[in-house]
C-alpha cells in the first residue's frame, strides 16, 4: 500500500498555544482514516496543516510523496475537502454551487456537468437543485456541502466533522456515503468525536489530545493496545454485597460494582475469567438471570489512553 | 473561467441594487432642477424674476428691492404666501425676500432682524440672491457703524456694490456656461460612488468570507489566476457602469456638447469610477457583513458627494467646507467638471487644470489601492 499522507514532527503554534505538538501521522492508500479527539484537539489544525491553509512552525508534510507546498497545484487537484463549517454561496442555487466549486478543479465543461449530476445524485439533492442554501435544512445543508468538496472525484477526501449537527437519518447517510466514496477508490481522512461513527466506518484510527497523537491502530490493535479485558454484567435480584471483596480477589478483576440489581465486573486482559466468576457464584449458590459479556468500546480505550471521557457532555 | 463567470452570476442579484440607485438618481436630477433648462441658465447673465414683500414699507426694503433689481427682474407680487408658493412652483419666480416691519429701525440700531425668503428649492440661484442680500445689509450696517445715517448708508452701500458686482458677476462668468448636463455630471457622481459600490463591494465580500476563501485556496485553482478573474469582473462591471453613464447622457444632452467635451467628460467619469472601485475593493476586501457595506455605501456615496460639492456648486460653499472639500476625491471630480462644462473648441480647454483634477483623482485611486493591499494583510493573518 502506497502512502498518501505523511507527517512527520509537526509543531503548530498560535501564539503561545501549542496546537500541534510533534505530531505524527501516516495515511495509506484506500484507507478511511479517523482522527479522533475532543473538541480543540488539533483536528482541525492538522489538516489545515496538511492542505497548506496554515504554516507551521516545525515538522515535514508529504502528500502523494511530495513535500506539500500551497502552490502544488497538481497536489491540490487530487484533494477533496469538506470543512467542519459549511461554505457555500448564499446568493448561488445548490446546483451552482457545485458547479462552482467543481469548476475550480474542471474546466472541460461537458465533463464537469456530469460531475455536477453525479455529486448531486451522490448526495440524494436531485429535488433541491434549484434552491439556494437558506431555504436547504441543516441536513440538506451539510449535504450540499460534502457535494461541494467532492464533485471532481478528488482521491484524497478531508472531512472535518462533516456530521455535526445533523439528524440521525442525514447522518447514516453521509457515512454510507463515505464507505462508497471509499469503494469507489478513494482515501479518506476523517475527523470526528463521535466514537460510534468512527467505529463504523474507520479502518485506522488515531487518538488525539491536546496536540498530541497518543495512538495509532485498528480500532482491535487500539482495544488490545489498552490492558482491559471484557465487561461482564450479570442479573442477580438477591445479591449479599459481602461477596464483592471476594469477587475482587478473583484473577483480572479491575472492578466490581453492584446498582440495578446488576453485578458489574470489569477485567483486565486475561483467559476464563468469566467461567471463574460463574463459578464462583455456582458454588455459593446465588441465582442469576442474564449474563452479557462485552469487549471494550473504543470509549473505554479513549478513557483510559487520555483519562478523560471524549465528549464533553454531549 | 468560472470564477469570473460565478461574478456576474452573483451580480445578476443586484439588480434591485442598480435600479434603486438609478431611481434615486432622476429623483435628485429633478428635485435640483437638473433636467430643467431655466434653472441653471441664470447663471448665464440672465436675470433671475424675483419678488420683495416688503411689510416694513420703508426705504430700507425699497433699496434692497432696487439692489437686487440690478441685472434681475423685479414682479410686484400680492402678500400671500399660498400664491406666493404657487408662483414659486410654476417658476414664475424663483425668489421671494420679505422685509418684516421694524426691519429699517433694526438696521439702524445696528442689529438688522432676520430677512426671511422662499425660493425653488436646491435652485443655485436662490443662493446667489441670498448671498447678494446678505453682503448689502452687511455693507449699509457697516457703515451705519461708521457713523451714517441711514439714507446715505443706503446710498454709499449702492455705490460700492455696484462696481462690486460687476467684479462678481465676472468670477461667476466661469459657471455661468453651466449648461444643464453639468447637473447630471456633477450629482452623477453620487450615484456613481453608490452603484459601483453597492455592486463590486458585496461580491467581493462574497469571495472573501473566510470559509469560502479556505475552500478557494485548498482548491487547485492558483492564486494568480483566481485574483485575475476577479479583477476582471470588477473591472468589467465598473467599466458597465461607466459606459451607460456616459451613454445616457449622450442620449439625453445629443448635441448640448461638443464631441471635445463629451470626450472629456468620459475621460473624467473614468478616472472617477477608478476612485470609487478603489472604495468598493477595500470596502469588500474589509468588510464581512452586507448591512455594514450598506450602510457604508450610503455614507460614503451620500457624504462625499454633500462635502465634495456634487449637490451645491463648489462656488456657493463656505472657505472651510472648500479647504476640507480637496480631501474628498468628489471635490476634484467636481472641479474637473466645472473646468470641462461648456468646453466648445480645444482653445478653450484648461488642459493644466484638467489634468490635476483627473491626475489627484487617479493619486487617490492609487492610494486607496495600497492601502487596501496592506489592510488585507494585516487582516488576513490575523485571522489564519
Ligand atoms: N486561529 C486560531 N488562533 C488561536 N488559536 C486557535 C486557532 N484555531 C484553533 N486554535 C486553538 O487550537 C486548538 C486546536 O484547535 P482545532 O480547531 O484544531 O481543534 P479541533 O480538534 O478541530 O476541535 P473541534 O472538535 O472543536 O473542531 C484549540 O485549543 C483552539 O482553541
Ligand atoms: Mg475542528
Amino acid at each position: 500500500m502506497e502512502t498518501v499522507i505523511k507527517v512527520e514532527n509537526l509543531l503548530k503554534r498560535y501564539n503561545e498555544l501549542i496546537a500541534l505538538d510533534n505530531f505524527n501521522l501516516e495515511v495509506k492508500e484506500g484507507e478511511i482514516f479517523g482522527l479522533l479527539g475532543p473538541n480543540g484537539s488539533g483536528k482541525s489544525t492538522t489538516i489545515s496543516c496538511i492542505l497548506g491553509l496554515l504554516k507551521y512552525d516545525k515538522g515535514n508534510i508529504e502528500v502523494f510523496g511530495k513535500k506539500m507546498s500551497p502552490y502544488e497545484y497538481d497536489i491540490k487537484r487530487q484533494i477533496g475537502v469538506v470543512m467542519q463549517n459549511v461554505a457555500v454561496f448564499d446568493e448561488l442555487t445548490v446546483y451552482e454551487n457545485i458547479d462552482y466549486f467543481c469548476g475550480l478543479y474542471i474546466k472541460d465543461r461537458s465533463l464537469r456537468k456530469q460531475y455536477v449530476k453525479e455529486a448531486i445524485d451522490f448526495v440524494n439533492l436531485g429535488d433541491f437543485e434549484k434552491f439556494v442554501p437558506q431555504k436547504l435544512s441543516g441536513g440538506l445543508l451539510r449535504r450540499l456541502n460534502i457535494a461541494c468538496g467532492i464533485a471532481h472525484k478528488p482521491k484524497l477526501i478531508f472531512m472535518d466533522e462533516p456530521t455535526v449537527a445533523v439528524d440521525p437519518q442525514s447522518r447514516n447517510n453521509i457515512l454510507e456515503g463515505i464507505k462508497k466514496l471509499n469503494s469507489d477508490g478513494a482515501t479518506i481522512v476523517y475527523t470526528s468525536h463521535y466514537m460510534e461513527e468512527v467505529e463504523k466506518i474507520c479502518t485506522r484510527i488515531a487518538i488525539m489530545d491536546k496536540g498530541k497523537n497518543l495512538a495509532i491502530g485498528t480500532k482491535e490493535e487500539l482495544k488490545n493496545m489498552i490492558n482491559l479485558g471484557e465487561n461482564v454484567s450479570i442479573e442477580i435480584l438477591d445479591f449479599d454485597e459481602k461477596y464483592i471483596q471476594d469477587i475482587k480477589k478473583l484473577p483480572n478483576v479491575y472492578s466490581v460494582e453492584y446498582v440495578n440489581k446488576n453485578l458489574h465486573v470489569k477485567y483486565t486482559k486475561g483467559q476464563r475469567n468469566l467461567i471463574e466468576l460463574l463459578d464462583f457464584l455456582r458454588e455459593r449458590n446465588v441465582e442469576f438471570g442474564h449474563v452479557y459479556s462485552e469487549l471494550p468500546t473504543l470509549d473505554d480505550v479513549f478513557l483510559e489512553i487520555t483519562g478523560k471521557e471524549l465528549r464533553d457532555g454531549e | 473561467m468560472i470564477v469570473f463567470k460565478t461574478f456576474f452570476k452573483i451580480l445578476k442579484k443586484y439588480k434591485l441594487v442598480i435600479a434603486i440607485y438609478a431611481g434615486i438618481f432622476f429623483l435628485v436630477m429633478v428635485l435640483t432642477g437638473g433636467s430643467d433648462n431655466g434653472v441653471e441658465s441664470t447663471f448665464n447673465g440672465e436675470s433671475i424674476d424675483f419678488t420683495v414683500i416688503n411689510r416694513d414699507g420703508s426705504y430700507m426694503g425699497d433699496a434692497i428691492r432696487e439692489y437686487l433689481s440690478q441685472g434681475n427682474n423685479f414682479k410686484e407680487k400680492k402678500d400671500d404666501i399660498k400664491s406666493l408658493r404657487n408662483d414659486l412652483y410654476y417658476r414664475d419666480i424663483y425668489y421671494v425676500l420679505i422685509v418684516p416691519e421694524g426691519y429699517e429701525k433694526s438696521v439702524e440700531a445696528g442689529k438688522p432682524m432676520e430677512l426671511t425668503n422662499m425660493k425653488v428649492k436646491a435652485s443655485a440661484m436662490g443662493y446667489y440672491m441670498d448671498i447678494k442680500v446678505d453682503r448689502f445689509v452687511s455693507t449699509v450696517n457697516n457703515y451705519i457703524a461708521a457713523g451714517e445715517d441711514l439714507q446715505s448708508a443706503v446710498d454709499d452701500a449702492m455705490n460700492i456694490m455696484d462696481n462690486e458686482t460687476e467684479v462678481s458677476m465676472m468670477t461667476d462668468n466661469k459657471v455661468k456656461k453651466n449648461p444643464d448636463y453639468y447637473t447630471y455630471y456633477t450629482v452623477g457622481s453620487y450615484v456613481l460612488v453608490s452603484v459601483v459600490i453597492g455592486c463590486v463591494a458585496p461580491i467581493l465580500m462574497v469571495f472573501g468570507k473566510k470559509d469560502i476563501r479556505k475552500r478557494i485556496t485548498c482548491s487547485s485553482i492558483s492564486y494568480k489566476s483566481y485574483n485575475l478573474q476577479l479583477a476582471a469582473g470588477t473591472l468589467i462591471t465598473c467599466m458597465a457602469i461607466w459606459a451607460v453613464f456616459n451613454l445616457l447622457s449622450w442620449i439625453l444632452y445629443n448635441g448640448g456638447m461638443s464631441a471635445v467635451e463629451f470626450a472629456l467628460h468620459m475621460l473624467n467619469t473614468l478616472c472617477f469610477v477608478i476612485v470609487a472601485m478603489g472604495m468598493a475593493f477595500i470596502t469588500g476586501s474589509l468588510v464581512s457583513n452586507k448591512m455594514i457595506i450598506d450602510g457604508i455605501t450610503n455614507v460614503l456615496g451620500l457624504g462625499m458627494a454633500f462635502l465634495g460639492g456634487a449637490f451645491v456648486p463648489l462656488s456657493i460653499l463656505g472657505d472651510g467646507i472648500k479647504k476640507a472639500a480637496k480631501f474628498i476625491p468628489v471635490y476634484w471630480y467636481i472641479t474637473g467638471t466645472e473646468k470641462i462644462s461648456g468646453v466648445e473648441n480645444t482653445a478653450d480647454i484648461d488642459i493644466h487644470g484638467i489634468a490635476v483634477d483627473m491626475g489627484v483623482q487617479i493619486l487617490y485611486a492609487a492610494a486607496i489601492f495600497a492601502l487596501a493591499m496592506v489592510m488585507i494583510k494585516k487582516f488576513r493573518v490575523k485571522e489564519s
